[in-house]
């Protein structure tokens, strides 16, 4: 079997938006090579053929990939709970929204709300992402609520925006307002973090391997230098990932600030000493 | 155009008919005599189905500021609930709170051809208006919220006589275009504003030393006496309040004898008994209304799942705001006029209290004899969208239904009901009577909910179906002065209602007090607080229908 390939066709160029929520592995399983192409999808106020849009070859409804793909498809991975989808180039905005297992590498930029509300599963993005990573839809209460986000490169603005559980690890730097009201789990940055850390975070840990050069707001507490043992088992598990992360060396010493506390205060951020 | 509608039975409580078979003519939008020449443009053969006027929600909350503000903070509430457009329709969405154009093809598919949005802010109502004239097929109208401006209760800090009072109401009332006063939590969400986080009926604001009692009297004497044919329509102190019984029975007691229209009653009808103290107080309400001649109410029925609460009543909802769900809510200052609180609610069938507020509710209906006082509200969306009003009616004429869902209901409240031993059931008359007769008698519409000579044709033909709930979800057909709007259920056609009005006298001498207090203290001159008619009906699409005062007004100029 090879790998279901949906090739964006060039001409005539996107003009409109399209909706791809259709195209996962749950969506298209059992369908023939010729249902996928009758699939009509959301674009605009209208509807396409997929074929009219895509080239489509291979069969294995598992192993998903999107070549030529533009920062156009949009819900890219939306609602899948199992297989892969691949992504050669820049992809839309909600790639994974809702996504309860599985696996997306995007080899490329993706667009705002990657991981929006997403469950479990495992997404990877080669590039820089858009803005609410791993957040909650506006007017929502919770963001993700579980699986693992791998950044490359740089992530948006309100990273882990309401975000529940789950893990953002993040090789570059994070943009302003990352953590901001986050309820709960983990977003690790390797690189420098925006203005605004953490802006009334409530719950959950924040853990910086370099003093943020915008310094750590008013609102967290400095609660001194500690050694955390829970520090080598989080870099344990981190091993079996495919990122810097996993080369990262493992240390336990941190200086821990308490925060928001013009919230709960019980989020933390801590940053390698 | 001349319409005749075939062998219907007719159920027109205005003029006592119940069920009989006649014909009805429709010329030009209105009923008529049957007339001399017999050549009709159309004949609809509507044998063995039944025939009423078009249902009136005299209670539900289709537009102004709390509804915009339920709608920005629910966007799960759209997107649940998305309604594509077709060649007559818009696009909408929304379930609890649906988006202007939605609400107004949902009625009309329910049968139903006008709605009273219940609390326009004075400062706020030419928003309002705009909304409502957004609202497809159905008449509108609303009632201006009084109670807890500060003009108002400056003037009875100042001891101002009744007359001076009764130019504010009638002033207000012109150049806001309302058909009715309403008063919500009287003078709470003043005092709330100064702290006060409850207010008893003879509680003094701290400010200014005005307790409720003497609001609601002062403002249920000015609408008396200005003819205005709407009771004072009534949200009373300490909705939601477990005990709060005696305060409604004192409110009713305390208003001597004047009219007084007394909404959501089943927010009002807390006792404290049991071992979760908090019990149904609907056999006294009951009782009491029963027994006050000059009281209406309506129910504010609660059905279960998801809604949003959208209240005047800051006060109250500021309290409730550890209840909301999903988690968020707002409450606000408005204008310095008044106030709002918006907060998401769900009601769950297996919770102690949620379950006995439904039987509350329906203990209301049943043990209030005289359905010309009592009126089919769930308070939308407050206590359920108005697309339930079927499933409500079901509940209401089907004693076998109603107690198949009692049934299910929390275990300890229905042993703290007594509902299931309540035998009655709702007629298609008495229907009738609370949804259109008597809706269009309380709001003060002389030519609405009667199927009469003279009346406008807003009909509904229904197939008597012995489920009440699909008979009333998709009638037959329902005509809206006189053009056929939907047909088998479905929207056909699309047209706009009328809003209606009364225009009670004033002295314009009022003006000389008002000029300097808006020049000093609003955000708008006096000058543009004034909504002309022209703002309605400029555009050809609304019109405003000036609805007769009583007879016998105290002023006829």
């Amino acid at each position: 079997m090879s790998a279901l390939t949906f090739t964006l066709k060039t001409a005539p160029a996107l003009v409109q938006r399209i909706d791809c929520s259709a195209l996962t592995s749950d969506a298209l399983a059992e369908k023939s090579l010729k249902d996928i192409a009758e699939i009509e999808l959301q674009t605009g106020n209208t509807t396409v053929r997929a074929d009219s849009v895509f080239d489509i070859s291979g069969d294995d409804v598992n192993n998903i990939v999107f070549v030529n793909s533009s920062d156009k498809l949009d819900f890219v991975g939306h609602s899948m709970t199992t297989g892969k989808i691949t992504v050669e180039g820049n992809v839309g905005a909600y790639t994974g929204i809702f996504m309860d297992g599985g696996n997306i590498e995007v080899n490329g930029d993706t667009g705002i709300y990657t991981a929006c509300e997403m469950k479990s599963g495992q997404i990877k993005i080669n590039g820089n992402t858009g803005d609410f990573v791993g957040g909650a839809r506006p007017g929502r209460k919770n963001g993700m609520t579980g699986g693992t986000v791998i950044i490359t490169g740089n992530s948006g603005d309100r990273t882990g925006d309401h975000m529940r559980r789950g893990m953002i690890l993040i090789e570059g730097n994070a943009g302003d307002y990352c953590a901001a009201r986050m309820v709960s789990g983990t977003i690790a940055v390797l690189g420098d973090t925006g203005a605004h850390l953490a802006y009334a975070m409530k719950r959950g840990t924040v853990l910086l391997t370099q003093t943020p050069s915008r310094g750590i707001s008013a609102n967290f507490n400095d609660c001194g230098s500690h050694t955390l043992a829970f520090l080598p088992l989080l870099f344990a598990s981190f091993a079996k990932l495919d990122s810097k992360f996993a080369q990262v060396e493992s240390f336990s010493r941190v200086q821990r600030y308490a925060g928001d506390l013009a919230g709960i205060g019980m989020g933390e951020i801590l940053v390698k000493i | 155009m001349l319409m005749k509608l075939t062998g219907g039975k007719i159920y027109d409580p205005a003029h006592g008919i119940d069920g009989e078979v006649r014909d009805i003519y429709v010329r030009d939008g209105r009923i008529v005599e049957r007339p001399t020449d017999v050549k009709f443009d159309q004949e609809i053969d509507v044998r063995g189905k039944v025939v009423m006027a078009g249902a009136i929600d005299m209670h539900t909350h289709i537009g102004g500021g709390k509804v915009n503000i339920a709608r920005t903070m629910l966007p799960e509430d759209h997107a649940a609930d998305v309604v594509a457009r077709t060649e007559l329709m818009r696009s909408g969405c929304g379930h609890a709170a649906p988006s202007t154009l939605t609400a107004g093809y949902r009625y009309a598919e329910m049968g139903y051809t006008a709605g009273f949005e219940p609390a326009i802010l004075p400062i706020n109502a030419r928003q309002a208006h705009m909304e409502m004239h957004d609202t497809p097929i159905i008449d509108k109208g609303g009632y201006v919220m009084l109670g807890s401006d500060d003009f108002l209760l400056r003037m009875m800090a100042a001891n101002n006589d009744q007359e001076a009072i009764n130019n504010y109401v009638a002033w207000t009332m012109n150049h806001s275009h309302a058909i009715g006063v309403k008063v919500v939590n009287p003078g709470g969400i003043n005092a709330f504003k100064f702290n006060q986080r409850k207010l008893d009926l003879d509680e003094k604001n701290h400010y200014y030393g005005v307790t409720p009692r003497e609001i609601l009297l002062r403002l249920a004497r000015a609408v008396k006496e200005l003819g205005v044919p709407h009771p004072l329509h009534v949200h009373g102190c300490n909705l939601g309040v477990p005990g709060n019984l005696d305060t409604t029975i004192n409110t009713m007691e305390g208003i001597e004898g004047l009219p007084m229209h007394m909404t959501h009653i089943q927010f009002h009808s807390y006792g404290t008994e049991g071992d979760f103290k908090f019990s149904s107080g609907s056999a006294q309400i009951a009782e009491q209304i029963n027994k006050h001649k000059n009281i209406t109410v309506d129910v504010g029925q609660i059905l279960f799942g998801q809604t949003v609460t959208a209240s005047g009543d800051n006060m109250r909802q500021h309290a409730a705001h550890p209840h909301a769900h999903p988690n968020k809510w707002v409450c606000m200052d408005i204008e310095c006029d008044a106030g709002c609180g918006v907060l998401p609610f769900k009601y769950k069938d297996q919770s102690y209290v949620n379950a006995l507020q439904w039987m509350i509710g329906l203990e209301t209906f049943l043990m209030v004899d005289d359905p010309w006082r009592v009126f089919l509200t769930t308070d939308h969306p407050n206590g359920a969208p108005f697309t339930s009003y079927p499933h409500l009616i079901k509940l209401l004429m089907d004693k076998t239904f109603r107690n198949d869902v009692l049934s299910q209901l929390h275990p300890e409240a229905q042993k703290a009901s007594h509902l299931a031993s309540l035998d009655r059931e709702y007629t298609l008359y008495e229907i009738a009577i609370m949804t259109r007769a008597g809706a269009a008698k309380l709001v003060g519409l002389a030519d609405r909910g009667h199927l009469g000579v003279g009346g406008a044709a807003d009909i509904t033909v229904y197939t008597d179906n012995p489920d009440r709930e699909k008979m009333f979800t998709t009638p037959d057909y329902v005509f809206k002065d006189g053009n056929m709007v939907v047909k088998d259920g479905h929207l056909i056609d699309v047209t706009w209602g009328t809003t209606h009005v009364v225009k009670p006298n004033y002295d314009i001498s009022i003006e000389k007090q008002l000029k300097p207090y808006f020049d000093r203290y609003h955000t708008q001159k006096m000058g543009n607080f004034k909504i002309s008619d022209d703002e309605i009906s400029d555009d050809g699409r609304g019109s405003i229908t000036v609805q007769p005062l009583l007879l016998g007004a105290k002023y006829d100029y």
